[in-house]
């Protein structure tokens, strides 16, 4: 009889603890401890960011000493995989798959190869990403170079400061002669690359389509299971607009024409107020903003390393603290999200 | 009156320094700069800002007309867009712990945080 009781009391007992704390930031010897937190600024790949992310958090688990997967590298490899010419909205299952059939480049050496351009042109990564961007797709208009080149730069003028020098790039574009921004990256990666790649033992990325409030309750068990972040793909509404639901309904993967896509790592879950929260790790910086100021995060004492699980805007803005993560409701991943990825 | 003019002076000359009490090195590849904590404006500025007036100190006095809506498609930070919209010089730096953020640079080259910038514009 008792045995029945308990049976039948089973499930009941594994949902309520399905929220149970959880942080894998603040978890001893958390290879958080080696990723830093990104600042995508202006480019429009945080697929890559966030995959880029999952990995190395995946490698330095396995015992790799520091993180080795630039994002810009994550991104080439997915738009070469499958011949887009533009690196912008990729897929982070994609990305991985990619990699996978590849080696990878080190951090430190995109960084770098990146940074000889950049400094050319008097910019930095995400203004020289962008303008190659509007370059290539000028190109694509009107297959003629100075066109492409004027016109570029015109589209590019909205959001780059006056002393950018990309005039200085036209030698090295014209010695590529090759016009979008895949094959451009590539001559301009490779040549290093090529020398120094390495393959990684990579896991297989496995994505999962928001059909529902199981949805939730897929990433909190794997974050239980296995230890490890999923990464989600949502609706970024919500950070400034708390009400907003991306999601037209919950029957369809249909969103709203306004909806900011975006992507980022789910790395905790919490029962707060009799509501389950899970902790998001975006890549917007590490300072208080008008999208993270609304919500409780885990801050971390730049001096001391303490974590504060609890922080908020009002209290920690001062300079000492880092913002690692924050707290959002369940109903809000469930509400906004289009899909997620984990590794196998 | 001697007296209230030198509490003044005092109460300012002790809560310049307070204000400037946490300052850190943010850097990139080819770029260094101390930035310090300013508790007025809860941003970070550079640390030239606390010895003489700089433009991103006088930014963040008053409040300014927003730039035209950005574009967030691809999960572009909106602070460092606000910046961009400012026609300011984007700058990410990274911590001790290379932790980046964004900042905006003016034509005096000093920086204050994005986030800072972002809050001030309306």
């Amino acid at each position: 009889m008792k045995l029945f009781i308990f049976l039948a009391l089973l499930p009941t007992l594994v949902f309520a603890n399905s929220c149970d704390y959880k942080n894998l930031i603040t978890a001893s010897d958390s290879p958080f401890d080696k990723i830093p937190v990104y600042d995508q600024d202006g480019a429009n790949i945080c697929y890559a960011f966030t995959a880029a992310q999952l990995l190395d958090y995946e490698l330095i688990k396995d015992g790799l000493s520091s993180r080795s997967i630039h994002p810009a590298w994550v991104a080439l490899k997915d738009a070469a995989n499958i011949n887009k010419s533009e690196i912008s909205f990729g897929s982070s299952r994609r990305a991985i798959e990619a990699l996978m059939n590849d080696s990878n480049c080190h951090y430190d050496l995109v960084a770098k190869q990146l940074g000889v351009w950049a400094y050319k042109a008097n910019v930095k990564e995400a203004e020289l990403l962008r303008f190659l961007e509007n370059f290539t797709n000028q190109y694509k208009k009107t297959g003629s170079f100075q066109v492409a080149f004027q016109n570029g730069l015109k589209t590019t003028a909205d959001w780059c400061p006056p002393h950018a020098t990309f005039k200085n790039l036209i030698p090295e574009l014209e010695n590529l002669a090759v016009f979008a921004t895949t094959p451009i990256l590539t001559k301009l990666l490779m040549p290093k690359c090529e020398e120094f790649k390495t393959k990684l033992p990579l896991r297989k990325p496995h994505m999962v389509n928001n059909e529902g409030p199981n949805f939730s309750k897929n990433i909190l068990k794997h974050l239980d299971q296995k230890n490890s972040p999923v990464e989600v793909s949502y609706c970024a509404n919500f950070w400034q607009e708390p009400s907003y639901q991306g999601r037209l309904s919950s029957s369809t993967l249909d969103l709203k024409s306004d909806c900011f896509m975006h992507s980022s790592l789910v790395v905790g879950k919490r029962m707060m107020n009799n509501s389950c929260q899970v902790l998001i790790r975006n890549t917007w910086g590490n300072g208080w903003n008008k999208t993270n100021e609304k919500w409780n995060c885990v801050c971390k004492h730049k001096s001391t390393g303490k974590f504060e699980d609890n922080c908020s805007y009002s209290t920690h803005n001062n300079g000492q603290y880092s913002v690692e993560a924050c707290w959002v409701g369940e109903d809000l991943l469930n509400n906004n999200s289009h899909s997620s990825v984990i590794l196998k | 009156m001697k007296s209230l003019a030198l509490s003044t002076f005092l109460f300012l000359f002790f809560s310049q320094g307070a204000l400037a009490a946490y300052c850190e090195t943010f850097s990139s590849i080819n770029e260094t700069h101390k930035l310090c904590w300013n508790d007025l404006h809860k941003a970070w500025l550079s640390e030239a800002c606390f010895k003489k007036t700089c433009d991103s100190q006088q930014f963040l006095k008053k409040t300014h007309k927003a730039p035209p809506v950005q574009d967030l498609s691809g999960g572009r930070n909106p602070s460092a867009m606000v910046c961009h919209g400012l026609k300011l010089t984007l700058v990410i730096l990274k911590d001790g712990k290379n932790n980046e953020q964004s900042f905006c640079q003016f034509s005096d080259n000093s920086l204050t945080d994005a986030n800072a910038i972002e809050r001030v514009v309306k």
